[in-house]
C-alpha cells in the first residue's frame, strides 16, 4: 500500500509551475493584450500559494494512481501519442491500423494471452472498424485525412 | 405566427426526424458506455455535423445530448457504473432494482422519467429564455466580464471535492483561453515561439482532450473490473404502461424534481450531474419511505432522471442569451453556433428566430424518441455494454477522439494538443483538479477577458478606470451574487461545523 499523497500540496505546486510557465512565456506584447493575462496569472498563483499553505498545515491526502493497472496507463499514453506521430509520416491509414492493433493486443494481454490465433482476430475487426471510419471520414466527410509522407 | 409556421415547416422535415432518431440512438449508445460521459458523446460526435446546415447539425446534436444523458441511467441500472455523472442517483436506486431481477422495470422507469423530464426543459427553455435574452440587451461588457467571474465562482464552488482546486482549474482554463492572438490588442500572447498556436487553443480541442483522455485512461487501467456485472433476470418484467402509470402516481416528486432541475440547469457549471444528487436527495427527504432508498427505491429513480433531462434544455437557458454554458456539453453546442457565425443573445431569438426555436423544439421531439428508442433498443445496449471487451472500447474511442479533432481543423497539431491536455487532465483528476472547471474557465476566459479589457477601455478617460467594473445596478448585482457563490462553501462547511456537536467529528465536507 503505497503512501497516501498531499495532492493539496502537489497541486498548489503544480498551480505555481503552470504560473511561472506562462509567466515566462508571455513574450513582448503590448499593455491592452496582457492586462488581463496578468490578473490572471496573479490569481493562480494565489490559488496556488493558498493550496500550498493548506498543503503544510491542514492537508488533504488521499492516494493517487491507484485505481487499476499504472503500467497500462503509461502504455496507452504512449501508444497513443506514437499512432499521432506517424500519422503525417505513414499516413492516418496505417498508422490507425497499426495503433488500434498494438493497443488492442496490449490490453487484451492484461486479461488474457495474446495467441496468434486472437491477434489475428483482433487485426480483423481492427481492419474493419478503421476502414469504415476512414470511408465515412474521407468519402462521406471529405476530410482529407494525411496519406503520409512516405507514400506521397 | 409566421415564425411559428417557419418552424413547423422545418421541423416537418423527414431528415429532421431521422436526424433526431439517429442522434438519440447514438447518444443512447454512447452515454450507456460507462466513463464515456455527454460531453464526450457530443465531442466525439461533432465531426459528423460539420458538412449539415446549422439547424441540422444543432437538431443532431440536441438529440445526441438527450440521448447520452438518458443512457447513462442503462450503465447505472445494468453495471452499477454511471454511464454519465449525471446518472449517479441512478445507479442507488436502479442497481439494486435490476440485483433484484426488476432491471426491465427500471428501464422503463428511467424511459418514462427521462422522457417527461427531457419535455419539462423544453417547457423551461421556451419560457425562460425570451425574458432573459431581452434582458442580455441591457449587458454591457462590464456585466459580461462580472457573469464570467459569477460562473467561474460558482462552478469552482460546486465543483466535487476541493474548492480551492476547483478555482485552481478554472484559472488554468482561464490562461489556457487567453494563449494566442489577443482579441483586443491583437499580440501572440502564450506562443512560445510556436506558430501553432497563434490560433489559441480551439475550445472543442480543450474540450475533447479533457473529457476523453482521462476517461480512456481510467479504462485502460481497469479494464473491465471497473464493470461489477448484473445478471439480468427478467424475473420481474417491467411493462411501458406500468412505468407511465407508477410516474404519475408521484406528481410531486416529478414536478419536484423538474424545477430542481432547471434551477441547477441555469446555474453554470452545475448541470445534470449535480441535478440528479440534489433531487435524490431531496425526494428522500420528502418522501413517506426513506428508508427504502439506496434498496431500490422507484422515488428515487424517478427524482433522479427526471431532474438529470430537464437539464439538457434547462442548461441552454444561459447559453442561447448570455453565451454562458451551463454544463460541459453544452459548451460543444456553443462551439457549434459559433462555427455558424451564430452569436447568443436576443438576436438568437429575433433573427435567427425560426432555427433557435426549431432547436429547441426538436429537442422536446428527441425526448420523445427516447422512449421507442430506449424500450426496443434496450437489450441490445444491455449486451453491447456488457459484451463489448474493453481492448477494443478504449482503441476504438481513441480512433473516434483522434478523426473527430483533426477533422474540427484539418490539424495534426490540434490532435497533438489534445492528447497533451487530455494527459495533463488526468494527472490534475488525480490530484483533484476535476476536468469541468478547466474547460468553463476556458470558455469563461475569453468572455471575461473582452468584459474587463473593453470596460478599461472606456474608462480610459476617467483617473481610475477600474471603477468602470462596479458603476451601474446590474454589475452590482451579479457581484453580490458572485461574493455569495464564493462565500457558500465556506459558510454551510462553518453552519456544520457550529452544529456537529462537541467530541464529534466534522463530517469530511465541512472540513473542507
Amino acid at each position: 500500500m503505497r503512501r497516501p499523497a498531499n495532492t493539496d500540496l502537489l497541486s498548489g505546486i503544480l498551480g505555481l509551475a503552470i504560473a511561472g510557465v506562462f509567466w515566462w512565456g508571455r513574450g513582448e506584447v503590448g499593455h491592452l493584450s496582457i492586462m488581463f493575462p496578468h490578473a490572471l496569472l496573479f490569481l493562480l498563483a494565489a490559488f496556488s500559494v493558498a493550496l500550498v499553505v493548506k498543503g503544510l498545515v491542514r492537508p488533504e491526502r488521499r492516494s493517487i494512481f491507484v485505481e487499476g493497472d499504472r503500467a497500462k496507463i503509461i502504455g496507452t499514453c504512449a501508444i497513443l501519442f506514437i499512432w499521432v506521430i506517424a500519422i503525417p509520416y505513414v499516413g492516418f491509414f496505417l498508422a490507425s491500423v497499426t495503433g488500434f492493433w498494438v493497443m488492442a493486443c496490449y490490453l487484451a494481454s492484461s486479461r488474457r494471452k495474446v495467441t496468434s490465433r486472437l491477434a489475428a482476430k483482433l487485426f480483423c475487426v481492427v481492419l474493419a472498424e478503421v476502414t469504415f471510419f476512414y470511408l465515412i471520414f474521407a468519402k462521406l466527410l471529405y476530410v482529407p485525412l494525411p496519406i503520409g509522407t512516405f507514400f506521397n | 405566427m409566421e415564425l411559428f409556421w417557419n418552424v413547423a415547416t422545418k421541423l416537418m422535415d423527414p431528415f429532421v426526424f431521422l436526424l433526431i432518431l439517429g442522434g438519440v440512438t447514438a447518444g443512447l449508445f454512447v452515454g450507456a458506455m460507462p466513463g464515456l460521459t455527454a460531453a464526450m458523446a457530443l465531442a466525439v460526435l461533432l465531426p459528423f455535423t460539420f458538412k449539415l446546415p446549422p439547424l441540422y447539425g444543432l437538431v443532431a446534436l440536441g438529440a445526441v445530448y438527450m440521448g447520452a444523458i438518458y443512457g447513462g441511467a442503462f450503465a447505472a441500472i445494468l453495471v452499477n457504473t454511471p454511464g454519465t455523472p449525471s446518472s449517479i442517483a441512478t445507479a442507488f436506486e436502479g442497481y439494486p432494482m435490476a440485483k433484484d431481477g426488476r432491471a426491465l422495470e427500471a428501464i422503463s422507469l428511467a424511459t418514462v422519467s427521462s422522457a417527461l423530464g427531457g419535455m419539462a426543459g423544453v417547457f423551461f427553455l421556451l419560457v425562460l429564455s425570451p425574458p432573459l435574452a431581452r434582458l442580455s440587451i441591457q449587458f454591457g461588457s462590464a456585466e459580461y466580464f462580472w457573469v464570467a467571474m459569477l460562473g467561474l465562482t460558482l462552478i469552482a464552488s460546486l465543483s466535487p471535492g476541493s474548492t480551492l482546486k476547483g478555482f485552481l482549474g478554472g484559472s488554468i482554463g482561464m490562461i489556457l483561453a487567453a494563449v494566442g492572438v489577443a482579441p483586443i490588442g491583437g499580440d501572440n500572447r502564450f506562443t512560445f515561439g510556436m506558430p501553432v498556436l497563434q490560433g489559441g487553443v480551439e475550445m472543442i480541442v480543450a474540450l475533447i482532450g479533457l473529457f476523453v483522455i482521462p476517461e480512456l485512461f481510467n479504462m485502460a487501467a481497469q479494464g473491465r473490473a471497473a464493470l461489477a456485472e448484473v445478471t439480468m433476470e427478467s424475473r420481474k418484467r417491467g411493462t411501458f404502461l406500468a412505468a407511465i402509470r407508477t410516474v404519475f402516481s408521484m406528481p410531486g416528486n416529478l414536478i419536484r424534481s423538474c424545477i430542481i432541475g432547471e434551477i441547477v440547469a441555469i446555474i453554470p457549471g452545475a448541470g445534470g450531474s449535480i441535478a440528479n444528487l440534489v433531487a435524490y436527495n431531496e425526494a428522500k427527504r420528502a418522501s413517506k419511505h426513506p428508508e427504502r432508498f439506496g434498496k431500490g427505491s422507484v422515488e428515487g429513480l424517478v427524482a433522479s432522471e427526471s431532474s438529470n433531462n430537464v437539464t439538457v434544455a434547462g442548461s441552454m437557458v444561459p447559453l442561447l442569451t448570455l453565451g454562458i454554458p451551463g454544463a460541459p456539453p453544452d459548451a460543444v453546442i456553443l462551439g457549434v453556433l459559433l462555427m455558424h457565425g451564430l452569436r447568443p443573445g436576443l438576436d438568437l431569438f429575433t433573427v435567427r428566430g425560426d432555427l433557435t426555436y426549431g432547436f429547441i423544439i426538436s429537442m422536446g421531439i428527441a425526448a420523445l424518441f427516447m422512449v421507442p428508442v430506449g424500450i426496443l433498443g434496450g437489450r441490445l445496449i444491455y449486451r453491447v455494454i456488457l459484451k463489448t471487451p474493453h481492448y477494443l472500447l478504449v482503441p476504438s474511442i481513441a480512433l473516434v477522439t483522434i478523426l473527430g479533432t483533426y477533422a474540427l481543423r484539418n490539424s495534426l497539431s490540434d490532435v497533438v494538443i489534445m492528447l497533451l491536455l487530455g494527459t495533463s487532465g488526468f494527472i490534475l483528476k488525480e490530484l483533484g483538479v476535476e476536468s469541468a472547471p478547466i474547460v468553463l474557465g476556458l470558455i469563461l476566459g475569453s468572455i471575461a477577458e473582452m468584459g474587463f479589457v473593453q470596460t478599461l477601455l472606456r474608462g480610459t478617460s476617467l483617473e481610475h478606470p477600474w471603477l468602470m467594473l462596479f458603476e451601474n445596478r446590474l454589475s452590482q448585482i451579479i457581484i453580490v451574487l458572485m461574493v455569495l457563490s464564493f462565500a457558500s462553501p465556506y459558510l454551510s462547511a462553518g453552519i456544520r461545523r457550529l452544529k456537529t456537536p462537541p467530541g464529534e467529528p466534522p463530517d469530511e465536507e465541512a472540513s473542507e
